[in-house]
């Protein structure tokens, strides 16, 4: 009796273990105006119940810790730099605000161009702080084949308002540190130049339960995926802790963003990866304008579309996650149902079933739970009627100013497109130390349906709060938060300027001309109570240095040796030798050993040639009795003679 | 021709040697001084020495308690036991040896070791060892041949596989069983992975399984400390496909797929760690699904050892599954495998197999372990002083010459707690610092990497003042010299005439 109450009980404990364990993937689909696909991929996991511990090398008994959906090879990571949340972001490209509208996740997955990381860490002072971040750094570099390890001072900042963590924005006051004298700090740094290719996926896809085998990761295909007009991999894991007990879960999103041209893929399908001319039979021509063999005014893209996944991703979705799961694999399609049919086709090992996908007004929703190779087609009539594009409440640009190598500005232009709400956000911005950024520059401007106004007293109306960190050379970047507040239907343009450092020799990159990228501020735009509601980025810039020739040191050593060496020797020489006229010289070489050897040489010399000299001077002779035979006078006397012959 | 004074001539020659002098007096100096590659000073002397003579420096003299009924002079034994050790094992020298005392009635058995020799009336005269403590029992009938007894059950049985273990390690044999041998860490990670061959969840009470291993770790606490992780992967697939063996109804491994039934590339393996990690891979075949069994060919426990890296079992489920619905590894299936893997972590360890005391190989590893800690360390750092000795361009760094200091201190200190104090577990944890410390000198990232600025090039570019100034000054002293030479004889012609 004892024995099975015992095991029941554990039976039980197990079953309340398992219930935080959890995974959870979705694919979204929306296809955008003028043939484009919005495809986001989504992943939830909860890691196991464990007991949160600060980790320092001192420990001897630690925790034992248990992996079931949540990846070993992260955890480890976590747990010995004290991470309690950790986001990361791979982006790259261009999201077009003005045809695709709000990001997806209202732009909370999206980072920058380039690869982002910010961390809540947990430490007892800023130091430790640091030295975990920068264990942190170079642990995830080795893990994601991304150069993260390049993180130092000069490009880490603490975000003040500007990045929440996962818990003030939620305003839950949670504590997940295990220590109470310790404190939570949060740190970011951004990678602009970073490219994001397929050795950044592969380790993406091994954070994950099904490590890309089966389930909608399946699908994703580095080719494939990094083939899209605009991309983003983002990863965000953080401690949720049951209040005073410091029993803790890790909670983990993975989610790929990512932009298709559905008529790339289709070419791409037919034809393979190198475009070709099209044939003059295929080619689309506009019939109202001049039509004939040798002229064509080409039409837009067709609007009447037949494609599935596979001309999209090249592969079938295979099975959902886990064949006993019946709920966690979820493909969702938004769109307007009036002119587009989702079929999905499943191919079973003995049969093909096909079926049209239902759901709700604009959003159709299938469970996988089939072991099945999945496809879903997608037929549309007209392929521009897609959901409305949202209008995202923010629209920021920032660009360089001026020209010179010694100065540079910067100019961002908020917009606000609604009519009625003004609108509170914060920006942050983060610039390389090389940069000298002078706030007292910072100009405002503000357009609207009334004209344009400028002032410094326009600054305290809509520059609500500032904060500035300055730059230190070499350990730390320009940190610049604003708190700005734009009224409905108009433009603020701010422009600030900066200086630009020389750098030293060996802190230039190996392609200096190609310049400096100075990355992406971050928008949040915040709701009345001061929630962020979304978030957005500008574009990275390209900075232009002034940049030295790199062969310069050598130049200048080799050049300041030879000059030294020929002043040394002229002055040795004019302290060591006596000056004198150059008949004293020649008195001093004819008495010398060498003239005496010289003047035997030359009268031996003169010896031998004593014979020949008999032979060349009558030749000389002749040569020179020869001129005076010449015509000349006798020319003279003749044309002399000339005019006398005629008289 | 008008002839310079004599003085004007003295001061020009001067100044061509007060020149000479100074280029040679200073700038040399400064050239070498601010072209040179900083080398510490490494304690050469002091490692050769140690290194040499490790064996006759490290004595190591297990007290053996005597509990005999009636007190005899220990001597004797003593004398008995190094005959035979030095009988059997004649290149073993000073390095180890037991003392024996008499018992003071205060020692614990769990400590240090016991002989109690008893008076019996058998007819073979038998020894038996505690499995749970040092406690050795023998049994004599005639106590005049104790001694030889005695000897020869500590000589053979007790410590047999650890002096051969020393002599092996002295002798620089590549012992099959080293070979298994994780390498010493003062940290290791435990990881128990369960890889099902397809995309159907499992659960596995390992929480609770794992409660098996926490007394083994406990008692090895002092030798090293181990975090334990687990996990689940699912879709690991083999690198290469099993087939169906009809005669023995099981999927069939040959010992020639052991080697790569490992998917190193798929599975994920790899730890972001210094420490080494230690796993245990239970792998769950597809084909429990369909009832089909997997045998490792001359395996009965369905399991094998993975040299340095862990163990491995496949795990066959008895009764039949259904694909829908998930399935449970409970803790009396985990429990076995678990004690497989135990078994496994105390070979990849490197415990002696007998005898099974616990206590017995702790201690028995620990010194077999500061032996080969110091040795290689002592080694590492002898290839330390070959690399900087060969490479004259190779830069020593102060951080290098601290961590030598520190590995030598460590090591002396190791090999001081051994002589003095015959205190093995301290031994152990000093040498494995030891071993740290003189891998971090070698591997200072400041000398492994490349010279900055070698000597061909630091001459390319300082050539064009080198040259000229060099061959300016050396034709100056000639002619100096010529001058002199020319002055002598002239003065000496003169004198004569």
């Amino acid at each position: 009796m004892l024995i099975s109450v015992q095991l029941w009980s554990i039976v039980l404990l197990m079953g309340s273990a398992l219930a935080g364990e959890f995974y959870n993937e979705t694919l979204t689909l929306k296809p955008l105006p003028r043939n484009k696909l919005l495809s986001t991929f989504n992943f939830d996991i909860n890691s196991s119940p464990f007991t949160l511990q600060y980790y320092n090398s001192s420990i001897d008994k630690r925790e034992n810790h248990h992996y079931t959906y949540f990846p070993r090879a992260l955890g480890p990571i976590l747990e010995s730099t004290n991470v309690r949340e950790l986001h990361l972001r791979f982006t790259q490209g261009w999201w077009d605000s003005d045809s695709w509208g709000k990001l997806p996740f209202n732009g909370f997955k999206s980072g920058g161009t380039g690869v982002e990381v910010w961390s809540v860490i947990e430490a007892p002072n800023i130091e430790i702080a640091k030295e975990n971040w920068y264990k942190l750094s170079k642990t995830l570099s080795g893990f994601f084949c991304a150069s993260i390890n390049f993180i130092d001072d000069s490009i880490t900042t603490f975000p003040k308002h500007a990045i929440k963590s996962y818990n003030n924005n939620n305003n839950n006051n949670r504590k997940y540190y295990s220590n109470k004298s310790n404190k939570l700090y949060l740190i970011r740094a951004a990678l602009p130049s970073e490219p994001i290719c397929t050795e950044n996926l592969t380790p993406f896809l091994k954070l994950l339960p099904t490590r890309g085998k089966s389930g909608i990761s399946s699908l994703l295909d580095g080719h494939k995926l990094f083939d899209s007009l605009w991309h983003g991999m983002s990863i965000d894991v953080y401690t949720d802790c049951e209040n005073e007990n410091q029993i803790c879960k890790f909670k983990m999103n993975q989610s790929v963003n990512h932009v298709i041209d559905i008529m790339r893929s289709i070419r791409k399908g037919e034809e393979g990866a190198i475009p070709k001319p099209t044939p003059g039979e295929k080619l689309r021509c506009d019939e109202n304008k001049t039509f004939n063999v040798w002229q064509c005014f080409p039409l837009n893209d067709p609007t009447e579309l037949d494609w599935s996944l596979e001309t999209l991703y090249g592969r079938l979705i295979n099975g959902p996650a886990f064949l006993n799961d019946h709920t966690g694999t979820t493909l969702k399609v938004l769109t307007n149902r009036d002119y587009w049919r989702v079929t999905a086709k499943q191919n079973r090992k003995d049969s093909i079933v096909t079926y049209t996908l239902a759901g709700e007004e604009n959003t159709l929703t299938e469970i996988l739970h089939d072991q099945a190779k999945y496809d879903f087609n997608f037929k549309t009539t007209d392929s521009s009627q897609v959901l409305p594009v949202e209008i995202p409440p923010l629209l920021v640009s920032r660009s360089l100013t001026g020209y010179s190598l010694d100065k540079g500005g910067f100019r961002v232009s908020f917009k606000n497109p609604s009519d009625q709400d003004s609108i509170d956000f914060l920006y942050f911005e983060s610039l390389p130390w090389f940069a000298r950024l002078y706030l007292n520059t910072l100009t405002i401007k503000i357009h609207n349906s009334t004209g344009e106004f400028s002032g410094k007293e326009l600054e305290s109306e809509f520059i609500k709060n500032t904060y500035y960190r300055p730059a230190i050379d070499r350990s730390r970047p320009s940190h610049l938060e604003l708190l700005i507040s734009i009224p409905a239907n108009s433009t603020i343009i701010l422009t600030y300027q900066f200086d630009k450092s020389l750098l030293l020799y060996h802190e230039y990159p190996p392609d200096a001309n190609h310049g400096f990228a100075v990355e992406p501020a971050i928008i949040t735009v915040l709701d009345n109570q001061g929630k962020d509601i979304y978030e957005l980025r500008t574009t990275s810039l390209l900075l232009t240095l002034p940049t030295p020739d790199f062969s310069m040191p050598y130049n200048v050593i080799i050049m300041t040796c030879t000059i030294m060496s020929l002043m040394f020797g002229s002055v040795f020489n004019l302290l060591t030798k006596k000056v004198i006229t150059e008949e004293e010289l020649e008195q001093i070489s004819s008495q010398s050993k060498g003239a005496k050897i010289v003047s035997i040489i030359r009268q031996k010399l003169a010896g031998l040639k004593g014979k020949k000299t008999a032979k060349t001077t009558t030749t000389t002779t002749t040569t020179q009795t020869e001129p005076t035979k010449e015509p000349e006078p006798t020319e003279g006397t003749s044309t002399s003679v000339q005019p006398n012959s005629y008289t | 021709m008008a002839q310079e004074s004599h003085s004007v001539r003295n001061v020009r020659r001067w100044i061509v040697v007060v020149i000479a002098a100074l280029v040679l007096g200073l700038g040399y100096p400064l050239f070498w001084g601010t072209t040179t590659i900083y080398r510490a000073d490494l304690p050469y002397e002091e490692i050769q020495q140690l290194t040499t003579n490790l064996q006759h420096n490290i004595q190591f003299r297990i007290p053996v308690y005597l509990q005999v009924s009636d007190p005899v002079p220990v001597s004797s034994t003593q004398q008995a036991f190094n005959t035979r050790l030095s009988y059997t094992y004649p290149e073993l020298g000073q390095l180890w040896s037991v003392e024996f005392t008499t018992d003071s009635n205060t020692v614990d058995s769990h400590k240090d070791y016991v002989v109690i020799v008893k008076k019996a009336n058998v007819l073979e005269d038998s020894f038996q060892i505690s499995p749970y403590s040092k406690m050795i029992e023998i049994f004599v009938s005639d106590k005049t041949v104790a001694d030889e007894y005695i000897a020869s059950v500590l000589v053979d049985q007790v410590f047999k596989e650890e002096i051969q273990q020393l002599l092996s390690l002295t002798t620089n044999k590549n012992h099959d069983t080293i070979s298994t041998v994780m390498p010493y860490s003062s940290d290791y990670n435990i990881v128990f992975s369960l890889f099902v061959e397809n995309g159907v969840e499992i659960d596995w009470q390992i929480e609770q399984s794992i409660e098996l291993f926490t007394p083994i770790l406990d008692r090895l606490s002092h030798f090293a400390n181990f975090s334990i992780a687990t996990q689940v992967q699912y879709y690991s697939k083999l690198s290469k496909e099993i087939k169906y063996n009809e005669e023995d109804q099981a999927f069939v491994l040959k010992p020639s797929d052991l080697t790569t039934f490992i998917n190193f590339g798929d599975w994920n393996l790899f730890t972001h760690d210094i420490n080494p990690t230690i796993n245990f891979i239970i792998f769950f075949p597809a084909s429990n699904y369909d009832n089909k069994p997997w045998k490792i060919e001359g395996s009965k426990k369905n399991s094998f050892l993975v040299p340095q890296w862990g163990g491995v079992h496949i795990f066959n489920k008895e009764l039949p599954l259904i694909e829908s619905s998930k399935v449970t590894l409970t803790e009396d299936e985990l429990i076995p495998v678990l004690e497989v893997f135990s078994s496994q972590l105390f070979q990849l360890l490197g415990f002696v197999n007998s005898p099974k005391s616990p206590s017995i190989r702790i201690d028995t590893l620990s010194r077999v372990s500061t032996y080969k800690n110091l040795k290689q360390s002592l080694e590492s750092l002898t290839s330390l002083i070959k690399v900087t000795n060969s490479l004259s361009e190779i830069s020593i760094p102060e951080l290098t010459k601290e961590y030598v200091n520190k590995s030598l201190d460590y090591a002396k200190k190791a090999i001081e707690k051994v002589n003095n104090d015959q205190d093995y577990l301290t031994s152990v944890t000093y040498s494995s610092l030891s071993l740290k410390n003189s891998d971090r000198a070698f591997f200072e990232k400041e000398m492994v990497q490349q010279a900055y600025f070698p000597s061909e090039h630091k001459l390319a570019v300082f050539l064009p003042l080198l040259g000229p100034i060099g061959s300016i000054i050396s034709i100056g002293i000639l002619k100096l010299i010529s001058d002199i030479k020319k002055d002598r004889s002239k003065a000496k012609k003169e004198k004569s005439e």
